[in-house]
């Protein structure tokens, strides 16, 4: 299967939930213009008509070779500790987090030198904390 | 003509002329060295996460920290194009060509000379024609209206959506989605609140500029994470004195010329970029071989042509958004982020007001351009080491700057969620080909033309003939008809 065939038929998808939540959206009774739906139908139109023409013309690359590339396991890890670090960012110390982050985030990309584990992370996280803190001020989340 | 009055140029000077915005301007431009140069990571990602860090700061430093970085990320992306033939950003592709058979030679600090010299003259030239265009373009925008304004802004996002990467249908589908993300929060004409989920955050929309740090900067990460990259290996130079430079380029000097008016038009007009006039240059330098020209000369010739066609669109990007409100590349595109932060808005009355920080951004430049080339010539060999720091390293702390300074700005802890959240849903997109640009520009654009669209019917009483009977809009209607048919025609015949 060709990936854009997939790519139009999620495009032309995404199109027709942006006009169904258009429609549910609460409109003035006497507006002197168009209305707050007129702009996220047209939208909706055009998201369809892309969708369909990629479904209808596809390119050449192969739905295997892109869910290939998407499944490449150290950029799923890396996605994974990004997301986990930012949906924490408000519970989390953010030297803690930095410093936690960094050191599994340069395990998963290939780091195995123990004293570049040891001293970059926590070199980051101080460092960027202070940058923040004194130079920019701007109070990181912190538990203190 | 209109110029900026000489009170406005002094006030400008003054205030950049101060040790702070100096060291602001170094700063930068380090920066943009270290952010162009490293493959990847791009001038607008730079851009995108220094702007948060603006907002403690006055105007003149913000604006030499950002503008460093604009033009010297630009020109560093040559770097690693022109050792390794792996651009640092899109836009210097077309020196790889040229620039790589150089230092393939054993030429490669030839190369860099070049590539300094010719950035430097390219954005210097087209911070000339800012400083001669803007005012009297700004002048002309004061007639523009609504419908104008909607005409304009369609057709940048048209430019940027059949300019991008990949296919014309993905392009558009792009900037729609990008203008779908530009509908959420509170709808400006008629009060209603558009798609917020019930979340309170989203009541006044997807903020801007942890958008583009999660479509620039976190997508291109995510993208380098997967590639499994190695630092670089470096060739070996050869060294090449700098007093043959002058002669070199005064040999080429038309074409230098030539090629930074090019990518000084390409950048005024909304939307475009370095890419396209990196690729216009490099062609039409291209052309002009002929047949006894040697290998050698022909990739001097591409790669000097290449360069300053690229860097020249810095200042040509600029009048658009100074004078229009209008974005002419997406890092001008972020700089809207960086302006309103400092509480301006970009637009027809931006130098007439604000006559002193335009000469600022002006005086910016320049001594940003002269900055390239003097760091850029003393440390041409120095450079390269950018290479060798390992995406192991440099990744994760590129991410944990996107998260730092997506807080900063806010001091909203759900905007972090947001980068995140965006990022991996536009390196999603990117792995199927989608382009980024059109979808950030959709972002920008989007509320400019939705609002220019329903305040113009109401101004003309509902009648949709006005948008062709008034020649601006027409013309520019009638632009993104040939824009919409050319990429058409180019698609198919690819």
């Amino acid at each position: 299967m060709k990936a854009d065939r997939l790519a139009g038929v999620v495009t032309a998808v995404a199109g027709l939930a942006l006009a169904a939540a258009s429609a549910g959206l609460d409109i003035l009774a006497s507006q002197p213009t168009l209305s707050a739906r007129f702009f996220p139908y047209l939208l909706a139109g055009v998201l369809v008509l892309c969708g369909l023409a990629l479904v209808a013309r596809p390119g050449e690359r192969l739905l295997n070779e892109v869910v290939g590339q998407l499944l490449v396991r150290r950029g799923l890890a890396f996605a994974g500790l990004l997301l986990v670090y930012a949906l924490t960012f408000r519970y989390v110390d953010f030297r803690f987090g930095t410093w936690a982050f960094v050191l599994a985030a340069m395990w998963v990309l290939g780091s195995r030198s123990r004293l570049e584990l040891l001293i970059l992370p926590l070199a980051v996280s101080v460092a960027t904390y202070a940058l923040f803190r004194y130079g920019f001020v701007v109070l990181l989340p912190t538990w203190t | 003509m209109d110029l900026i009055p000489l009170d406005s140029v002094l006030a400008g000077a003054a205030a950049v002329f101060q040790a702070k915005v100096l060291l602001a301007i170094l700063i930068g431009v380090l920066l943009g060295f270290l952010f162009g140069a490293s493959p990847g990571l791009t001038a607008t990602t730079g851009v995108a996460i220094a702007t948060p860090l603006t907002f403690g700061v006055s105007f003149e430093v913000a604006m030499a920290l950002l503008l460093g970085i604009y033009a010297a990320g630009y020109f560093a992306g040559s770097i690693p194009a022109i050792l390794i033939n792996t651009p640092g950003a899109p836009g210097n592709a077309a020196s790889a060509l040229g620039g790589y058979r150089l230092a393939r030679s054993g030429q490669a600090d030839l190369a860099i000379s070049l590539a300094v010299v010719a950035s430097a003259f390219g954005g210097l030239l087209s911070l000339t024609v800012l400083m001669l265009a803007a005012p009297n373009l700004a002048s002309f925008a004061l007639e523009f209206t609504s419908v104008e304004y909607f005409a304009l802004g369609l057709f940048g996002l048209i430019c940027v959506a059949a300019v991008s990467s990949g296919s014309l249908v993905k392009g558009i589908a792009g900037a729609a989605l990008g203008m779908a993300l530009g509908t959420v929060g509170i709808d400006e004409v008629g009060g209603t609140t558009r798609f917020t989920f019930g979340l309170p955050e989203l009541q006044s929309g997807i903020p801007l500029i942890p958008a583009l740090i999660a479509f620039f900067a976190v997508a291109e990460l995510l993208l380098q994470a997967a590639a499994q990259q190695d630092a670089a290996d470096l060739p070996r130079q050869r060294l090449h004195p700098l007093v043959r430079l002058p002669g070199l380029m005064l040999r080429n000097g038309w074409l230098l010329l030539r090629s930074a008016l090019t990518g000084t038009v390409i950048g005024i007009l909304p939307g475009t970029g370095p890419t396209i006039a990196a690729w216009i240059a490099y062609g039409q330098s291209a052309r002009r071989k002929d047949a006894a020209e040697g290998e050698e000369r022909s990739a001097t010739r591409g790669l000097i042509a290449a360069e300053s066609a690229n860097n020249a669109v810095t200042g040509g990007a600029l009048v658009p958004l100074l004078t229009l409100g209008i974005p002419g590349d997406t890092v001008t595109a972020v700089l809207i982020g960086a302006l309103l932060i400092q509480g301006i808005d970009p637009g027809p009355f931006f130098i007439f007001e604000h006559g002193d920080l335009f000469a600022q951004i002006l005086i910016i430049l320049v001594i940003s351009a002269l900055l390239i080339l003097i760091l850029g010539l003393g440390a041409r060999r120095v450079l390269p080491k950018i290479l060798t720091i390992p995406p192991r390293i440099l990744l994760p702390i590129v991410a944990v700057l996107c998260a730092a300074g997506g807080f900063a700005i806010h001091h909203a802890p759900f905007e972090v969620g947001l980068i995140a959240v965006l990022g991996i849903g536009g390196y999603i997109l990117a792995r199927f080909g989608f382009p980024m640009a059109p979808i950030v520009i959709g972002l920008v654009l989007g509320p400019i033309i939705e609002v220019n669209l329903r305040n113009g019917l109401v101004a003309n009483d509902m009648d949709v003939t006005v948008f062709v009977t008034r020649p601006i809009s027409a013309v520019l209607l009638a632009a993104i008809a040939a824009t919409l048919v050319w990429s058409a025609w180019r698609s198919r015949r690819r």
